[in-house]
């Protein structure tokens, strides 16, 4: 594994400026949600946003797709990814970055997937979209990528729709569907919650196992250092909106500065020892 | 009615009589189910016909009428049986395909239905099919554009159909489109008078026409449909409109949606693929409804256009108490109803996923 | 740490925005107004129409609106406008006779089945799935034409057809909350079976019953007007909205549209005010479970 100073030393592949907003539940009222938000994704780094939920760490991921709910409102900073400033785009522009240069893996795969078309059709669809290959191909690439995520009898499974995977597999099919593009970037908001401890493990496995492969910048998001301590090397801890602290995994699990980080830290300890 | 949804895979091992019997036994029980609501419904109606309604036999004598000549009547008409005796007979030649004799024309009921049913299914079919199409497209519509001031007007719109009653909305088009602008032909039935029927082949007058190459006969008769279709379309237009709407706005707010654009999906694949399918998978559960509604709608259709179908029939017998019309008329409904339930259930099982697990 | 929540909190609703919130009070108030404005005209009626309404000849034949006679005379030269208010009274009365019926006894019915369970309840769901079994629109048709007319059975008949969704909707809200700690501290202060029911459950389950009462009062007041357009209602020829704009069916062929209109804008109005107060229950509702 790099070491910290090896990986901040990229230029960063995502950088998030400042980035505050909220929801607008009344007319020309924002409630705010995010405060000054700012962190940055080295290139080939595997990066973990961590918090408790409501802290507001799968609404910036959300953000850095351009998918926040309707009824939120940016109210200050920027987010660059590649030095293109994806805050200022149109819809029209987002899409040419979203699935080919940036793509998420949402958790509970199998509600995030469409429950009347068959999981081979919509991977391929993504697959046509984004690299405009011919059905017959985007069909062979599809098949090659379940192999890839270990969907076993991935030619039979292609034809399943989602509600006949399990939650495991239905997860490794998003991310099948995530990394047909070939993304330079993947975002994972909480790709493990909700399955079997087992299960989780065997996701992680392959999550790391494709990072080393592809070499791909990934930004994990999570509630659970367990996780972290095994996949990442840079952490960033977000709580009630804010930033509070940003550093290598190393250093956040040894010696966290701040006294929230320190509280995870030693709630997760606790949970471990038990 | 619950579906029997069978699993996909039967275990291996099971025997092949056992499988089939497996396969066989949701269709059939349906089947049974089905034959059963009709002899109830058709019985219902015998019964409390018979049972509430004033002599029909005012209908063949005159009020003047001697007693004599009454029981006589009553007698030949098997109107002097007990009622079981009566109800056994009537079931007896409903099992051999008789379905009487019409009090009023002296006519066979199941000819005479059955003469008249291309009249009611060539307004039928257009209209559902006019309804679901303009429906679908509202409802999308309304559904891309919930909350801007589209989706008002649409909604103002779709309520408006939903709360005018439907002859009203016959009579009005008459009255605006055939005596003040002279556009569209008045209610005379199918097509102009003095002109003949295209020769039959699927008993519907458009395709008959132009099959036959007859031009003029296709045009004057989708002239003469314009305004009955549209007032009959009217039925299934505004509940298709809302399903599609509510079902739409269900799928856009989605997860899986939402993962279409996070894979770059564009919009109108979006819209007219990834939401639309949900939506409409949606307007098969309301499928049966629609068959009720334009059938309803045909009753009080068909009489304002002088539309020789069914409905009229139907009303002109039930204003004028000719049981066996009457009886004819429900058996049909009932039967069609029942078939089309049952078909219904059949499709959405196959189309939705989610339905045959 | 806190337990893993399921990622993002549902608490938004993407755009309903501005317009939805106007659109529902707006909708909502001239619902009300227009089921105020009828109610009131069949009030007044009873006492005060500008002419009889069962007067012939209070002006010339099939008269075009005018100062006189604002919606014109019919064929036997009587006054629209008349007739058209006295007409509310029927229609509005039977409207609200008919819906309240159904409300009351499906609700007693279905909160019966759902609370006891049992013989009763599956004798109930299997009357509901006959019922469900037909056209509504025909089954009303074919029970007048072999019950014979009169407002008594038109009443029954438009009362019994929507009870299936009445009693359907009022046992599913009672199944869901008889096991409720309210249900549940009731009993223990030693309230009887039926003080449970009708004090505790009945009380908190009425929301979506009156929704579906509203909508449900839409359809009636259109199936009686139909009905009566097809002579099957109120005896032909007295003030009904139906059976007037049958009456005027024929002088509309020849340009009389006055005859008919105004008694179909009628029951298009009371149709109209229905669907707006239930759209605007509903659009209430969804917003409460938001929330």
């Amino acid at each position: 594994m790099t070491t910290s100073d090896d990986i901040t030393a990229q230029p960063p592949v995502l950088d998030v400026q400042d980035f505050g907003g909220g929801f607008e539940n009344q007319p020309g009222h924002v409630d705010p949600v995010l405060h000054g938000v700012t962190f940055s994704v080295p290139k080939g780094s595997s990066t973990a946003i961590v918090g408790e939920s409501g802290s507001g760490k799968s609404l910036t991921a959300l953000s850095i797709m351009g998918l926040a709910p309707g009824r939120f409102r940016r109210t200050s900073g920027s987010i660059h990814y590649s030095g293109r400033n994806l805050t200022a785009m149109t819809e029209q522009e987002l899409r040419t970055v979203r699935g080919r240069e940036v793509s998420i893996v949402f958790q509970d795969a199998r509600s995030s997937l469409n429950p009347v078309f068959t999981v081979g059709t919509q991977i391929a669809d993504v697959c046509r979209t984004n690299r405009g290959v011919t059905r017959r191909e985007a069909k062979r690439q599809t098949l090659e990528m379940l192999d890839l995520v270990r969907v076993p009898e991935a030619r039979r499974r292609m034809d399943q729709y989602p509600h006949e995977f399990s939650g495991g597999m239905a997860q490794r099919a998003m991310l099948a569907m995530a990394l047909i593009s070939q993304p330079k970037l993947l975002i994972l908001d909480e790709p493990t919650t909700g399955l079997d401890v087992t299960i989780q493990a065997d996701v992680l496995d392959l999550i790391v196992d494709i990072k080393a492969e592809t070499g791909m910048t990934t930004c994990l998001i999570t509630h659970d250092l367990g996780v972290v301590a095994e996949t990442c090397d840079r952490v960033v801890v977000m709580r009630g909106g804010e930033v509070k602290e940003i550093g290598s995994c190393e250093q956040i699990i040894d010696a966290p500065a701040d006294p929230y980080t320190q509280q995870l830290v030693a709630d997760s300890r606790m949970v471990e020892n038990r | 009615m619950v579906a029997l949804a069978l699993p996909r895979t039967a275990p291996s091992n099971a025997g092949r009589a056992v499988r089939i019997a497996r396969a066989l036994r949701g269709p059939l029980l349906r089947l049974l189910g089905a034959v059963g609501v009709i002899v109830a419904i058709v019985s219902i109606t015998f019964l409390v016909s018979r049972v509430f309604t004033a002599d029909p036999i005012n209908l063949f004598v005159g009020d003047s009428a001697t007693e004599a000549t009454r029981q006589q009547a009553r007698t030949q008409l098997g109107l002097d049986a007990p009622l079981i005796v009566q109800y056994g007979r009537f079931l007896a030649g409903l099992a051999t395909g008789n379905f009487g004799t019409s009090y009023l024309s002296g006519e066979q009921v199941g000819p005479e239905l059955l003469g008249r049913l291309p009249a009611t299914v060539e307004l039928g079919l257009y209209a559902v099919i006019v309804g679901l199409v303009f429906g679908i497209i509202v409802g999308v519509a309304a559904a891309v554009f919930r909350g801007t001031p589209l989706d008002a007007v649409l909604r103002f719109f779709t309520t408006g159909t939903l709360a005018l009653p439907q002859f009203w909305i016959g009579l009005m088009l008459l009255w605006i489109f055939f005596v003040n602008l002279h556009l569209l032909p008045g209610p005379t039935g199918r097509l102009p008078i003095g002109m003949n029927a295209p020769g039959t082949i699927t008993g519907l007058y458009v395709p008959d026409a132009l099959l036959h190459g007859d031009l003029a006969t296709a045009t004057a008769a989708v002239r003469q449909l314009i305004l009955p279709v549209i007032t009959l379309s009217v039925g299934s237009f505004g509940p298709v409109a809302r399903q599609v709407r509510s079902a739409m706005v269900e799928s856009l707010d989605s997860e899986y949606v939402r993962t279409a654009r996070a894979m770059g999906i564009s919009r109108p694949r979006i819209w007219f693929g990834y939401a639309l399918k949900p939506g409409l998978l949606s307007v098969l559960t309301i499928g049966a409804g629609l068959v009720g509604w334009t059938l309803a709608g045909s009753v009080l259709v068909e009489g304002i256009f002088g539309w020789p179908g069914i409905g009229q029939l139907a009303i002109t017998a039930i204003q004028s108490s000719d049981y066996p019309v009457i009886q004819g008329f429900v058996l049909y409904v009932a039967t069609l109803y029942v078939v089309i339930w049952a078909l219904l259930e059949l499709v959405y099982v196959r189309v939705d996923p989610r339905r045959s697990a | 740490m806190t337990a893993p929540t399921i990622g993002f909190p549902r608490l938004i609703r993407p755009t309903r925005s501005r317009l939805g919130a106007a659109g529902r009070s707006w909708a909502l108030w001239t619902g009300v107004a227009i089921l105020a404005l009828l109610i009131v005209t069949s009030i007044v009626s009873t006492f005060w129409t500008p002419y009889s309404p069962t007067a012939s000849g209070t002006g010339a034949l099939q008269a075009a609106p005018s100062l006189a006679h604002p919606f014109g005379t019919d064929g036997l030269g009587s006054d629209v406008l008349s007739r058209t208010m006295a007409a509310a009274r029927t229609d509005v009365s039977i409207t609200v006779v008919v819906v309240l019926m159904a409300l009351v006894v499906g609700t007693v019915w279905g909160s019966l089945a759902g609370f006891f369970g049992g013989a009763f309840d599956y004798v109930t769901m299997r009357i509901l799935e006959l019922l469900n079994s037909f056209p509504s629109l025909l089954l009303a048709v074919l029970v007048i034409a072999v019950a014979g007319s009169g407002i008594a059975n038109v009443i029954f008949v438009v009362a019994v057809l929507p009870l299936p969704d009445y009693v359907r909707l009022a046992r599913a809200e009672i199944r869901s909350k008889k096991e409720y700690q309210f249900a549940e501290a009731a009993r223990l202060v030693g309230r009887g079976p039926f003080g449970v029911l009708f004090a505790h459950l009945v009380p908190n389950s009425l929301r979506p019953l009156l929704t579906y009462a509203s909508v449900n009062a839409s359809y009636v007041a259109s199936t009686v007007g139909a009905l009566g357009f097809l002579g099957l209602g109120i005896q032909p020829g007295s003030a009904e909205w139906g059976s007037m704009i049958a009456q005027g069916q024929d002088a509309i062929l020849s340009g009389q549209w006055w005859i008919s209109g105004f008694p179909g804008l009628a029951i298009f109005l009371l149709a109209a005010a229905f669907h707006l107060i239930s759209d605007a229950i509903a659009d209430l509702r969804d917003q409460g479970s938001a929330a």
